[in-house]
């Protein structure tokens, strides 16, 4: 009898520890707002900040970003690179299957990067990031897999951890990898830790746990992504209970969000950057007094406290506090200084004219500020428009639709000055973003070419020594902190709302945390 | 009537090659590009080679041609951003806005009417005070904020109907579940297109009161009664029927705000995404359902000018 009890009891134990810990394991479903519908291919044009959610989940990459920033295995195990710095050879992980149940190999790789990322004719999103500077990628064995570079490129490993998920051959080989719309619009297979289990296109995304993903399991049984492209309706229905995680776009929400008894927010730090560019191709724009004027006349704290919320710090050059040891805080800064910027223009010969307006040679400082109709730009314009007015500077706002803006400023070139943020892979190597060669057709926006500049982006590119990386990309930020190819203004940090039931997030981004999805639970 | 019925088809079919025309050329002269050409992180050389992709180095007028020529195939082409075919999108997005359409025209079309008749039988008394101050709110309060304000009443204070979507994520097709996520769309939408159905229907029945032949009804004793139903309401139905054609062609078009706050896929949304991404495609696609629909609501109104008052006819 005694025996009996004891093994009833046990069994009970038992039965309670196993649903226990399947509650712990897999529960429950979580629901986050996009703006659009996602394209759910990370190399397609169409891909844009929508489709980066669903993306980093559906399919897995070589790397991803650790919880530090710096590159951490994903598909690959490890990586090294030869002695020369030409050849970057990564071993790849064995037990990983596709979604299909196909097993997932080398051959993948090689031709996700040589097929789609680096043929020109498709012109890949993000494909700028490799193009240049991987060669091809060569299969040794289903495991390992090589790159071949052109020049020694140490910042390789942190590239692929940023929206460089890996296709499956076995479905794109023969096909035109933006006209499978079966794939890119409907069923994509990856080998992330969920699965497409129902797209209604405008309305939500499903997914579902996949059980044989290589990595831990998910806990979360589903992940929805809403489409919902009005901020206002996204934080109603925060509010309302309905999303579990979200990026506050506006941010006198806050208070609002953190009053609710469910919800909370959480600023996170990130690479990103907010900037002034002005057009180097004017003459104007090349007298580094008026640069510097531009920019101590900007009472940037002040911004960042109404506009930004004091979500953000001031800004010493391109690379984020976000990346710890590379950021070199010890660099020239800009305070505001309307009366030092007006001595830095009568120092390069403006002089106050009759209405208030500086004039050299009798030409007026004026210029156009142009201003894309997107997120905070606006308020942002006309706040800086003000402060140059303080200091003699005639400016117009020229405010433009978000499509005629990037043809205007990126495409054509056409602009004096704007107002922009750059999101960068979690790297110092900028060099896309500030080299000469970039300047005109890349991403170098404000045509910016300097000697100095161009010897340590080259140099912080070849070398692979850590210390040596801090060290040439500490001597990077006091140029560039000199010379001003960009007038620097905030780092903004993200502002997440998240439910009060939402566990297991990483202290990264949401996009970047997306790579952490397995991780996520729901629990008190 | 054939003749009538062919005249106008005949005219709807040039209404719709110049419509079909200008469109296609504004849109291409429009600044920007489609949107998988105009992102920040694209080099020159990424974007020529999507230009040549997408057939963008071709003369307007022969990628209108060639648009053209397959249209009148119905083939309406593929989404220059995301190479889904043109049909099946404007096939899942069509019948969302229909949907939205139907009901809140119902509920403007059951509550207006009758709200209109009363205001104009009970002139300048409580009802048409009523009427007259409901309508000027339902004009007045602009619809994101009404609709904001619903979503946090019912929504985030009471929690008694979903905030958005058009129903719960898994769930198959429920009845109780729909009503649920329509209610407050319909709402709404219904309340933005109700004060044209009572200051319409007002005014038609006062104006058809006043008539002469109303007077003799009167003089020949019939029943107030009789007097507004029968012989008043269905001559103070034509205007009412104008009204409602003119809603239903501008609500085909799609109701951006409400569509867009309560998450809801249907034409308005697409009319703005496919205009922000400078998708030509779908543009086209849109401007030739849009306007077959404005056409033929047309049709349609003029054929019941005919079945309301026997002394319209079309020759």
């Amino acid at each position: 009898m005694t025996v009996r009890y004891l093994r009833r009891l046990f069994v009970a134990l038992v039965a309670s520890l196993a649903l226990a810990h399947g509650i712990a394991q897999a529960q429950g479903s979580v629901t986050i707002p996009i703006a659009a519908d996602p394209t759910m291919n990370p190399w397609h044009p169409n891909a844009f900040v929508e489709s980066v959610f669903s993306n980093r989940v559906l399919f897995a990459s070589l790397t991803k970003p650790g919880v530090d920033l710096q590159p951490a295995p994903d598909l690959a195990r490890s990586w090294s690179a030869s002695d020369d710095g030409l050849t970057w050879t990564f071993e790849l992980r064995d037990d990983v299957v596709w979604h299909d149940g196909e097993p997932f190999s080398a051959e993948d790789v090689a031709f996700t990067f040589n097929e789609i990322v680096l043929n020109a004719d498709l012109g890949a999103s993000g494909a700028a990031n490799f193009r240049n500077t991987v060669d091809r990628v060569e299969v040794i064995d289903p495991s390992t897999v090589a790159f071949h570079v052109r020049s020694p490129f140490s910042a390789l490993p942190a590239y692929l951890a940023y929206n460089a998920g890996i296709l499956p051959k076995h479905v794109f080989e023969g096909e035109d990898p933006w006209e499978l719309t079966s794939f890119n619009k409907g069923t994509p297979i990856g080998t992330g830790p969920f699965r497409v289990a129902e797209y209604v296109s405008g309305s939500y995304l499903t997914l579902e746990r996949f059980d044989d993903y290589f990595d831990e399991p998910a806990r979360l049984d589903f992940l929805t992504f809403r489409v919902l492209p009005d901020a206002n309706a996204q934080l109603a229905q925060m509010l309302a209970g309905d999303l579990d995680v979200m990026i506050v776009d506006n941010l006198a929400s806050i208070p609002q969000i953190d009053r609710s008894p469910n919800t909370l927010t959480y600023p996170v730090n990130q690479v990103n950057y907010y900037y002034v560019t002005v057009n180097h191709e004017r003459e104007l724009f090349n007298d580094i007094n008026l640069k510097r004027a531009l920019l101590h006349a900007i009472d940037r704290e002040a911004i960042i406290e109404s506009v930004m919320r004091g979500n953000g710090s001031l800004a010493t050059g391109p690379i984020s506090p976000a990346l710890q040891a590379y950021y070199n805080p010890n660099v020239r800064t800009y305070p505001y200084d309307p009366e030092g910027a007006v001595e830095l223009l009568e120092a390069s010969g403006w002089t106050r004219g009759d209405d208030g307006v500086m004039v050299k040679d009798g030409q007026r400082l004026a210029f156009v500020l142009d201003v894309g109709r997107n997120r905070d730009l606006e308020p942002i314009s006309a706040l800086v428009q003000d402060y140059w007015r303080d200091i003699g500077v005639d400016v117009s706002l020229n405010t433009l639709e978000w499509n005629a803006y990037i043809q205007k400023i990126v495409v054509q070139r056409d602009y004096d000055a704007t107002i922009n943020w750059w999101i960068t892979p979690a790297d110092p190597d900028v060099y896309a973003y500030y080299h000469s060669s970039a300047a005109g057709t890349g991403f170098n926006l404000p045509g910016y070419r300097d000697a100095t500049i161009d010897d340590l982006l080259e140099r912080g590119r070849a070398e692979s020594d850590v210390d040596a990386r801090i060290e040439i990309y500490r001597q990077f930020q006091e140029q560039v902190a000199e010379q001003l190819p960009y007038l620097f203004l905030w780092y903004p940090s993200e502002i997440q709302a998240r439910s009060v039931n939402l566990q297991g997030m990483v202290d990264l981004g949401l996009r970047d945390n997306m790579h952490y999805v397995n991780q996520w639970y729901l629990g008190d | 009537m054939l003749s009538f019925f062919l005249r106008r088809a005949g005219e709807g079919v040039i209404v719709m090659l110049f419509v079909t025309i200008i469109t296609f050329f504004l849109v291409n002269l429009a600044p920007g590009g489609p949107a998988v050409m105009m992102r920040m992180d694209m080099t020159a050389e990424q974007r020529d080679a999507l230009a040549r992709r997408l057939n963008l180095d071709q003369p307007v007028h022969l990628r209108y041609a060639s648009w053209f020529g397959n249209a009148i195939r119905g083939d309406l082409g593929r989404s220059v951003n995301d190479n889904r075919r043109v049909n099946e999108i404007i096939g899942q997005r069509l019948p969302v806005t229909l949907n939205l359409t139907f009901w809140s025209l119902l509920v403007a079309v059951a509550i207006g009417v009758p709200l209109g008749v009363a205001a104009a039988v009970w002139r300048n008394g409580p009802v048409d005070y009523a009427a007259s101050v409901l309508s000027v709110l339902g004009l007045a309060i602009p619809s994101f904020w009404f609709a904001l304000l619903l979503i946090l009443l019912f929504s985030v204070t009471l929690g008694w109907l979903p905030s958005s979507g058009m129903r719960s994520v898994g769930v198959g097709f429920d009845v109780v579940d729909r009503a649920r996520y329509m209610v407050l769309p319909v709402t709404v939408l219904a309340t933005s297109a109700l004060p044209f159905m009572v200051r319409y229907t007002r005014s038609a029945m006062l104006s058809v009161i006043a008539e002469d032949y109303v007077r003799t009804a009167r003089a020949k004793g019939v029943r107030e009664r009789g007097v507004y139903f029968v012989h008043a309401f269905r001559n103070a139905l034509i205007p009412v029927v104008t009204q409602v054609g003119l809603l239903i062609a501008r609500l085909i078009g799609g109701a951006v705000v409400t569509e867009t706050i309560f998450g809801w896929p249907g034409m308005g949304r697409l009319a703005v995404e496919a205009s922000n991404g400078r998708d030509f495609t779908v543009i086209m696609g849109l401007t030739v359902v849009i306007a077959s629909v404005v056409i033929v609501t047309n049709l349609l109104v003029d054929l019941a000018y005919g079945l309301i008052d026997p002394r319209v006819r079309h020759a």
